[in-house]
Formats: C-alpha cells, sequence, structure tokens
C-alpha cells in the first residue's frame, strides 16, 4: 500500500479514447433518429454521457482499489449471486424481452452485469483450485456456477452467454485443462448452444439465413419440415438478412476512406440498431477502413496490456483475474465485430465501450478499472 | 492429466493469443473485402436505396403578344401530392385534406379511392397551394403528404385570347398544351426537366438534395396577337353577340399585307385557367379557325373579282336584274327585298343583288369560278398553328345544276372567318394571298413571313376596293359603319343556317362583314361574323358591320394609323325608306354544312382535354379565377383593388414636362406615346375620359 503504482497509461489512455470515440460515434449514430423519435438529436448522446460521467470515476476508483482486496469469498460469490437473482427476478418482470431491470429515469440489463461478476468468481476459485483444474472437484462446482450463470443468462441474451461460457473455457485451458476435459465440455456447450438455438424460432430464422439460406441441407436432412415449422412461429416481421445486409452495405460504402465523421447515410434509419449493435459499421461508414482498423487495433492493445499483466501478475488471483477480464472484453468486442461483418448470424452482443448502453458501459470500465489495478501491480 | 502437462500455461497463453491474433486478422480480411474490394458493389446498392431522383421542372416557355405582354406564364408552385396507399382511411384523409386546402370533400375521396384502387403511388391533390396552406400541412405532419415544386400556367388575363392560346392539362408529368397554340407549339414551348437525387430515411423522408441535371425552360414565343386589340375584339364582339342575340360569334383582325393575326376572338369565351370538366364544353371552340358556316353576301366580292378578270365585266357594266325574281332549273331566285331593275355591276355589289351576282356568275362559268374560289384560299386550311378547319369546296365535277348560282351568292360552300380574313386581304393588299401568321417568334428568332402569292391582278384588286368602299359609303353597310376620318370598304353578308338534323334551312342566319381601312393603303383586314342572329336587325349589315365599325376606331387610333380624308366628311345620305337587305338565297337543300360539319362533329374530332386528377375547390369562392399578383395568392386577403371604387380615368399631362409625363404615365399603369418635344400641349384621349384597358395615350409636346 505504501508504494506507490505505475499507473498503465498506455491501457488508460486507450480507454479513455475509446470511450471518448464512443460517445462522439453514438451521438453521430444516433442523432436523426433521436430527433424525429425523441424530439432531441442529443437524446441518446446525452444518456452515454451521463453513464460516463457516472463510470469513468468508478473505474479510477477501482483502479486505486488494491485487487488483492477482491480476493474472498464474499466479493466472490455475492456479486454472482446478486446477478442471478436479478437475472431471474427481470425474466419474470420484462415479459417481453427478459432483459430490462427498469427503473423511473432509466433501465438496468443485469446480464451485463453477470461478466465481471463470474470473472471474479472464476479468478478467486482458480486461485484456490487452479493447480488442481482436471480434478472433477474443480471442474463440477465451477461449471456449475457457470452454468447456473449462463442458464440465467441464456434466456433472453444468448450472446452474452456465449461470451461467458467462451471466457470460462478460456480460463479452464490456461489453467490447464486436458484435453479430454476440454472436448467434452466442449460438446456440453456446444449442445447448449444448439438447443438454445433451437428453441427460439428467431435465433433459428438468424442462425439458417446465415448458413442455409436456401434450405438445401436443412430439407435433406430435417424431411419433416420441423425446422421450417419452428421458423414458421418467429414473430420477427422483419427478414432475418435485412440487419446484415444493411451493415455490409455501410461498411461497404464507406470504403477505405469513409464518408466522413456525421456524413454516414445508413444511419437514416436504414440499419437497425445503428446506435448500440451494429455501430462498428457505422464506424465503418463514416470513417472507412481506418477506423475499423483502429478500432480493432485499440482493442488489441487492451489484449495486448491484459495479457502482459496476465503473465507478469504476482498471484494467481491477479492472473487469472487479468485473464478473464482481458479475454472477456476482446471476445466480446471480437464476437460484434464478427456479428457486424456478416461472418456469423446476428446475436445482440454490444462493442464495449463503444455501442450505447448504460449497463454495458458500467460492467466494461468495472471491469477494466479491475484490470488497470493488476496491471499496475504487474509491472 | 498427463496430457496437461504437456503444456506450459505460457504455451497455452500463447496459443491464446494466437487464437485472437487469427481471429483479428480474420476480420481485417473481411475488413478488406467489404470496405475495399465490394466498395464500389455496395456503394451503388447503397446509393440505390437511401437516395430517389426526381425531376425539376422546368416552365413552360412564356407566350407573348407582340408587344412582349405575358399572355401566357408558368409560375413556381408548391403541389401537394399524396401517396394513396399508404392512406389507411381515406374518409378520413380526404376530410382532412379537403378542409386544410379548400377542396371539395367528395370529389377528392373519389379520386383517393380511385388510385387506391389502381395501385398509384402519387396523387396530386392540389397544384398552387398557397403558403398558409402548405405550411398547415406541414404542421399536420401526415405521412402520405409531400410537398412538391412544381409549375402551373397561368394566364394573367383571364379569358384574353384563350382561343388562340389554348390551355393546358396534365395527365402525368409536365402541363402539356390542350389544344391552340399550346398545344400547336407544343414542341416549342415544353421544357426540360432537369433532375435531383434526394437523399431520403428509411421512410421515405427527404433529407438532402442535390441537383444532378438543370430544368431547361421551354423557348418562349411570341405572338402576332396584340394584346389591346384583342381585348376590344373581345369586347366588342361580346357586345355585338349580345345586343342581338346571337348564339355565338367570331371576329379575325389580321395585317392584309404581313398576315400578322393581330387578334382572334370568339363569343361564348372561357378563362383558360380553370381546368376543363365536360368534354363538350362549346365555349372552348375556336369558331374563327373552326368552325365552317355558308358565308352568304360576303362571297359575292369573289364572284365579282372572277367576273373583273375573265369576263368584260366593268364596275360600271349593267346588269340586267329585273323585277326581282330569276328563273333557274327547278327553282325561283327572289332579291332579299324588291326587284332592282337595270344596275351597274358596282351597285350589284352595293345592293348585295342576288340575281346581279347570279348573273354574273353564270358569265364567269363554273371552271373560272372554281378557279378564283381557290386562289382566294377557300377549301384550303390557312395555316394557322391552331385547330383548323379547311371548310368545303366541291370539285366542279360534283357540281349540282344550280351550284354554279349558289357559290356566286356564298352557298354550297363552307368557309371560316380565318379564311374570309385572308381572302378579303386579297383585295386589300393588292391581289395577293397571304399566310396569316400568328406566331412572330420563337425564342429570339423571328419567324419568317412566307411570299405571298399573287393571285389577281393589282388593277382587279384596285378596282375592287373601289367597289367595297362602294358598299361602305352608298351600299348594305351604310349607316352601319362610320369611321370619322378614315374610309373603309366592306362588304356585308347574311346567309341563313342550315341545320343538318332537320335537313331544312332555318329562320337564324349568319351575319357577316368583313372589310378593311383605311381604303387606299389597308392597315387592318376585319372579319365579323355573328351566328344564329334573327330578323332584319340580324343582318351582316346591321349586326356584323357595327362590330366591324367600333373594333376599327379603336384600333385605327391605337396604330396612329393617318387619317385620309376629313372627320366632318358625309356620304350622301341614303334616302329613306330603303331597305338594304342583304341576305343571300339558298337554291338547294345544301349537303355542305352537312359534310362540313357542326360543332359536335368539330368537337369530336378536336375533343376538350380534361384532367383526370382536379379536384375543384369548395364553395363558389374558390372557382374565382386565379390573380396574377406578386407574391399573393388567391387564398390570402387580397389588397383591396384600385380598380374596384370607380372608373379609372386618364390623368392630365398637361403642362408636364416630358420626364414628368412619363412617370405619371408609369404610376397610373399606362403607355404614352410622345410627340415633339418640350410641354405637353394636347392629349388624346383628353383628361378625364374613361381609361380603356390596353390603351395608349398620344402627348403632343411643343415649346
Amino acid at each position: 500500500m505504501a508504494q506507490r503504482l505505475k499507473t498503465d497509461w498506455t491501457l488508460f489512455g486507450t480507454v479513455l479514447v475509446m470511450v471518448l470515440f464512443g460517445g462522439v460515434m453514438i451521438y453521430s449514430a444516433s442523432s436523426m433518429m433521436a430527433a424525429s423519435r425523441n424530439n432531441s438529436a442529443f437524446y441518446f448522446a446525452l444518456h452515454q454521457a451521463i453513464w460516463i460521467a457516472l463510470a469513468v470515476p468508478t473505474m479510477v476508483w477501482l483502479k486505486h482499489l488494491p485487487y488483492r482486496k477482491l480476493q474472498n469469498t464474499a466479493v466472490s460469490f455475492i456479486p454472482a449471486g446478486i446477478v442471478v437473482v436479478l437475472l431471474i427476478a427481470v425474466y419474470f418482470l420484462d415479459a417481453k424481452q427478459h432483459r430490462w431491470l427498469r427503473f423511473p429515469g432509466g433501465g438496468l440489463q443485469p446480464s451485463e452485469f453477470a461478466k465481471p461478476a463470474l470473472a471474479l468468481f472464476l479468478a478467486y476459485f482458480m486461485s484456490i483450485r487452479g493447480r488442481a483444474i482436471n480434478s472433477l472437484y474443480t471442474l463440477l462446482p465451477a461449471s456449475l456456477v457457470v452454468g447456473l450463470v449462463t442458464f440465467a443468462v441464456v434466456m433472453a441474451d444468448l450472446g452474452t452467454a456465449i461470451v461467458l461460457v467462451v471466457m470460462a473455457g478460456v480460463v479452464y485451458f490456461v489453467a490447464g485443462l486436458g484435453w479430454k476435459q476440454f472436448v467434452a465440455l466442449t460438446g456440453v456447450v456446444f449442445l447448449g448452444i444448439c438447443v438454445s438455438v433451437v428453441v427460439r424460432p428467431y435465433r433459428l430464422c438468424r442462425v439458417v439465413v446465415k448458413f442455409d439460406p436456401e434450405f438445401k441441407l436443412i430439407d435433406k436432412v430435417d424431411k419433416w419440415g420441423w425446422v421450417r415449422g419452428q421458423m414458421a412461429k418467429s414473430i420477427t416481421t422483419r427478414d432475418p438478412s435485412y440487419q446484415p445486409l444493411q451493415a455490409r452495405i455501410a461498411l461497404g460504402s464507406g470504403g477505405p476512406a469513409g464518408l466522413g465523421l456525421m456524413q454516414g447515410r445508413q444511419k437514416l434509419m436504414y440499419l437497425p440498431e445503428a446506435h448500440t449493435d451494429e455501430i462498428y459499421a457505422v464506424v465503418g461508414e463514416e470513417l472507412g477502413l481506418f477506423g475499423t482498423v483502429g478500432l480493432l487495433v485499440g482493442f488489441l492493445v487492451i489484449g495486448w496490456r491484459g495479457i502482459r499483466a496476465t503473465m507478469r501478475a504476482q498471484d494467481e488471483f491477479g492472473k487469472y483475474l487479468a485473464l478473464s477480464l482481458t479475454t472477456l472484453l476482446v471476445v466480446q468486442a471480437f464476437f460484434n465485430m464478427t456479428v457486424v461483418l456478416d461472418m456469423i448470424p446476428t446475436k445482440g452482443i454490444p462493442l464495449p465501450m463503444i455501442s450505447y448502453g448504460g449497463s454495458s458501459l458500467l460492467a466494461t470500465l468495472i471491469s477494466l478499472g479491475i484490470l488497470m489495478n493488476v496491471s499496475e501491480h504487474a509491472s | 492429466m498427463k496430457s496437461s502437462e504437456k503444456w506450459s500455461t505460457e504455451q497455452r497463453i500463447a496459443a491464446l493469443c494466437s487464437v485472437l491474433v487469427l481471429w483479428a486478422v480474420a476480420i481485417t480480411g473481411r475488413l478488406v473485402q467489404l470496405q475495399v474490394l465490394q466498395h464500389k458493389e455496395l456503394a451503388a446498392k447503397a446509393r440505390l436505396q437511401q437516395e430517389h431522383k426526381n425531376p425539376v421542372p422546368a416552365p413552360r416557355g412564356t407566350i407573348f403578344d407582340r408587344f412582349g405582354n405575358p399572355l401566357a406564364v408558368t409560375e413556381s408552385v408548391s403541389s401537394v401530392v399524396v401517396d394513396p396507399k399508404h392512406i389507411v382511411n381515406p374518409d378520413l384523409a380526404s376530410g382532412l385534406l379537403a378542409s386544410l386546402l379548400n377542396l371539395d370533400r367528395n370529389v377528392l375521396l373519389e379520386k383517393i379511392i380511385r388510385a387506391k384502387r389502381l395501385g398509384r403511388r402519387e396523387l396530386v391533390v392540389k397544384r398552387r397551394a398557397t403558403t398558409q396552406e402548405t405550411k398547415n400541412l406541414v404542421d399536420s405532419h401526415l405521412a402520405y403528404v409531400a410537398i412538391r415544386p412544381d409549375t402551373k400556367r397561368v394566364y394573367p388575363n383571364g379569358e384574353i385570347a384563350a382561343h388562340v392560346l389554348g390551355s393546358v392539362f396534365r395527365l402525368k408529368g409536365p402541363e402539356v398544351g390542350a389544344a391552340g397554340v399550346e398545344r400547336r407549339l407544343e414542341v416549342v414551348l415544353q421544357g426540360q426537366d432537369g433532375e435531383e437525387s434526394v437523399l431520403a430515411d428509411v421512410g421515405h423522408h427527404d433529407i438532402d438534395s442535390e441537383l444532378r441535371t438543370a430544368a431547361r425552360p421551354g423557348t418562349p414565343v411570341t405572338l402576332t396577337i396584340d394584346e389591346r386589340l384583342q381585348f376590344v375584339a373581345e369586347r366588342e364582339l361580346k357586345a355585338g353577340v349580345i345586343a342581338k342575340n346571337a348564339e355565338r360569334g367570331s371576329v379575325v383582325v389580321m395585317d392584309p399585307y404581313t398576315g400578322d393575326i393581330y387578334a382572334m376572338a370568339n363569343y361564348p369565351t372561357y378563362d383558360p385557367n380553370l381546368p376543363a370538366t365536360d368534354p363538350k364544353d362549346h365555349s372552348r371552340i375556336n369558331l374563327g379557325a373552326m368552325a365552317p358556316f355558308e358565308p352568304g353576301s360576303v362571297f359575292k366580292v369573289i364572284t365579282l373579282t372572277a367576273a373583273l378578270e375573265t369576263t368584260k365585266f366593268r364596275p360600271e357594266t349593267p346588269v340586267a336584274t329585273g323585277g326581282g325574281s330569276l328563273k333557274l332549273p327547278g327553282r325561283v331566285v327572289h332579291e332579299s327585298h324588291h326587284g332592282y331593275g337595270t344596275i351597274t355591276m358596282q351597285q350589284v355589289l352595293e345592293k348585295s343583288s342576288n340575281i346581279g351576282a347570279i348573273l354574273i356568275g353564270q358569265q364567269v362559268g363554273r371552271k373560272n369560278l372554281y378557279d378564283y374560289v381557290r386562289r382566294f384560299g377557300m377549301g384550303a386550311r390557312t395555316g394557322l398553328p391552331l385547330a383548323e378547319n379547311r371548310g368545303l369546296l366541291r370539285p366542279v365535277e360534283q357540281w349540282g345544276s344550280t351550284t354554279l348560282e349558289s357559290i356566286s351568292m356564298g352557298h354550297e360552300v363552307a368557309v371560316t372567318s380565318a379564311q374570309l380574313a385572308r381572302a378579303c386581304a386579297v383585295i386589300a393588299n393588292g391581289g395577293s394571298l397571304v399566310k396569316p401568321r400568328l406566331v412572330l417568334k420563337r425564342g429570339s428568332v423571328t419567324e419568317p413571313v412566307e411570299p405571298p402569292q399573287r393571285v389577281i391582278r393589282p388593277e382587279t384588286a384596285m378596282t375592287m376596293r373601289m367597289m367595297m368602299e362602294g358598299v361602305v359609303l352608298r351600299g348594305t353597310a351604310h349607316n352601319h359603319v362610320k369611321l370619322p376620318g378614315y374610309t373603309a370598304a366592306g362588304k356585308t353578308g347574311t346567309a341563313v343556317i342550315y341545320d343538318p338534323k332537320k335537313k331544312a334551312y332555318t329562320h337564324a342566319y349568319n351575319a357577316s362583314f368583313m372589310g378593311f381601312t383605311p381604303v387606299t393603303n389597308p392597315r387592318l383586314v376585319i372579319v365579323v361574323t355573328l351566328n344564329g342572329t334573327h330578323g332584319d336587325g340580324g343582318m351582316g349589315a346591321a349586326a356584323a358591320a357595327p362590330v366591324f365599325q367600333n373594333i376599327a376606331l379603336e384600333a385605327l387610333r391605337m396604330y396612329d394609323v393617318p387619317k385620309d380624308i376629313p372627320e366632318d366628311y358625309r356620304a350622301k345620305p341614303q334616302p329613306k325608306g330603303q331597305i338594304l337587305a342583304d341576305l343571300a338565297m339558298p337554291l338547294s337543300k345544301s349537303s355542305v354544312m352537312e359534310e362540313a360539319g357542326t360543332l359536335e362533329k368539330l368537337l369530336a374530332e378536336e375533343p376538350v382535354k380534361i384532367d383526370p386528377d382536379y379536384v375543384p375547390p369548395s364553395g363558389e369562392a374558390g372557382r374565382k379565377p386565379p390573380v396574377l399578383l406578386a407574391g399573393l395568392t388567391p387564398a390570402e386577403p387580397l389588397p383591396a383593388t384600385p380598380a374596384a371604387p370607380a372608373q379609372p380615368v386618364i390623368p392630365d399631362f398637361r403642362g408636364m414636362s416630358l420626364r414628368r409625363a412619363v412617370a405619371e404615365a408609369t404610376a397610373n399603369g399606362l403607355e404614352l406615346q410622345v410627340q415633339g418635344s418640350g410641354v405637353a400641349r394636347a392629349q388624346i384621349p383628353g383628361p378625364g375620359a374613361p381609361r380603356k384597358s390596353g390603351e395608349r395615350i398620344r402627348v403632343v409636346f411643343g415649346k
């Protein structure tokens, strides 16, 4: 405590620039829509600014809070427990989307907070049982918690669930998971994803439209027309290929140089979710290849600093904490980009720090605050 | 357990990093593919969905009169367009739009329902919406309404020259000519629309626009019409038709040398600003060019001219018209009033003797008469850029036993007023058939004058002028044509109207007068025809000649034609009690008019074009013709019109300097004709005289 730590300026600066850049892009992407729907071009930008004002101090506070203080049972279990309870509550409270915990003046998405909560839990658990990773007594309880949280999330938000599972997988893998166990776990997760896709018609539609839009394979395998029947239950009126197509058009029309900041056109309500999940496409349209590759590099920098902290961490807890938080952020960002680039079916994953959304921003900056602290101690 | 020890933690982290880097490389690859390789293709897709092209309306060419006064102009207006597909409840929408735009609700509802049924995406509800109306519409945020720049043809003078100008209508796209010059010169007047590309959001709300190609306005056209004279002609014709209870009438005023049509008036007339609603609207027919009729006695001019050229007849040659009746094969011809005995050929014309004309015509012979009728341009189109009827003149082979005699009196031949004017010009200009000219300039290029064609000898024309002057001095037109200071020549004509339905002649007349003034150096040829007059008062002399006189009086003054006789010159008074009737007599149940056609037949050939999308305004207030005032639109309160309270009078220019007089005239909207220099000494018309539209004030200045 007595020793003054050196701030990881690379990480801190990158994060700050990206958060502010996100604010600008949110204004650019949402102003036209907000002006027509909310009667103020600044509606979304202003909300985001308030959240930035709230989240950045939180991050700085966590940056100065020695991470080892988080290494106790309470901190590991209580947030995860609260998140699970909230997720279940939200399932019933938000009858439509099962996502939002609404209160006057705004709302929270508990699934976003599941990410740092689960990261904390895994780091704590691995710091204790990491050396015996392949023991059933380690895997079972850990996977039970991961499974519980994931299950609570997957009800409404498959994208976040996948990110959580991938993070857990990475932590297991780095801790030294054996190949057999790795394959077995992967199989279970894949099966879980398949089930969760099949039971939700809109997810099924997205997957089918991406991989087999002409039903060539499906009609061969599924001779009873069950998939078609299930898809017909989808209540989404919009063609599932519309959003990816609009994202491609946005990115493509931007070209290498982009149309210029604020000059994008796809945000004129052509591109759905322009200021949230698809904001990467707006960046591509307005700032071209420079913007998209720039953002990618930004996340790679965060990944580099995170892995660096992982390698240099003095203790197991710090190592796993840095690993899980880094994985969380980078994997989520890459997932979002992959979706926007129409390489995999559409999933509702926001781009960390850039997309509009208070919960996402707060949860991301909480993660980054902790990561920074680990990074400071590691250097 | 063993397998896990193969890889250290560092190796595992390295593996994780490689996966992430590979993933990043894949993303970069995809970015390059989309943003560099497919850039053009996707940018085209983006434009296709984000932009749409709108036509930028090109204004039609303005139509001017010969002095540059606008007769037809195109205004830039805002049109209200609705997308019928987006109207969920047509009843509600039509009620709302009708109240906001002051339209007839029921008609609007009908149009919307029809457009919806036809699947149209665009229905122009109102052209020329006022600024207040567009503002109200914008404020009401109706998703299916758009306000678009548009053009609208406006005829600032209303009815003036309506038949010459014609009107426009619109089916799709820009306004196109429906009749008259607007139709015949469509290619010249029509501009070429430009194009703008508009950026719209996904809900088709326009965000931004960019001009791609500028609109090319149509070429302006200058007519030979003189707005002031046209006004006078229309006013006098209307007065004549109403005074004689005629059904209709037409007037053609022409320059005998160039063939320039100064005025072409018809009554009844219409306001071309108002869209046509009745496809059988008789008032939209240009009678002067389109309605053929049997001319009657005015045709005797042609018979006698032929006689002067082909026989030994001279003006003083005696013609034995006998006791007032003449036996022809199967028919007895009577004079219209009583026998004239033996009279000179000059008197045959002056008294309009039917028997005299027949006897002379018989001397001329079929072949020669046909030849001369053709020489005077009958049976052929005059070449006006208007819908035109060529009348009917049968070839000699088809003539019946009395056709020669009929044609000598102006029956069994159908002509239009325009043809008569041209024929009269032959006498007036010394023997040349001119091609009537209606278009003076297209853009800045003057229309070439077609060289006139000599059809009779100059001496013959001179003689005929003199004889026709006799008609005014001593003959049938005496007492009906008085032009103080000017000589005039002419011929009256009255013909009974044939009813093709009943296959019989009626008791209604075509009363006509064709003449020119002054006699020695004719400046104007004026042909007046009134159709459907009755009784002695409805004959050519009493009905048509006064109209000629009134128009000529104003025209001579307008054109400053030098006077050629003393103003107080009086011709010898006609002996009292002598009725000068000039009724030609039909000899057979003529099939000419059956062939030449009724107005219904003409309308079938040239139907009135109707704008199918036109929605009439609600209430009587909206039916008023639009007023052309800069920045003002009809629904806004108009400023107190200066013309309303008292009839405007001509100001007193006397004593003013040249500069002041011009300033004063400009302030009063008058045209000055300045003579001399110094201080204004005299003016015509004098101060305090009622001011008439299109008048020019002559002011003489002296030191």
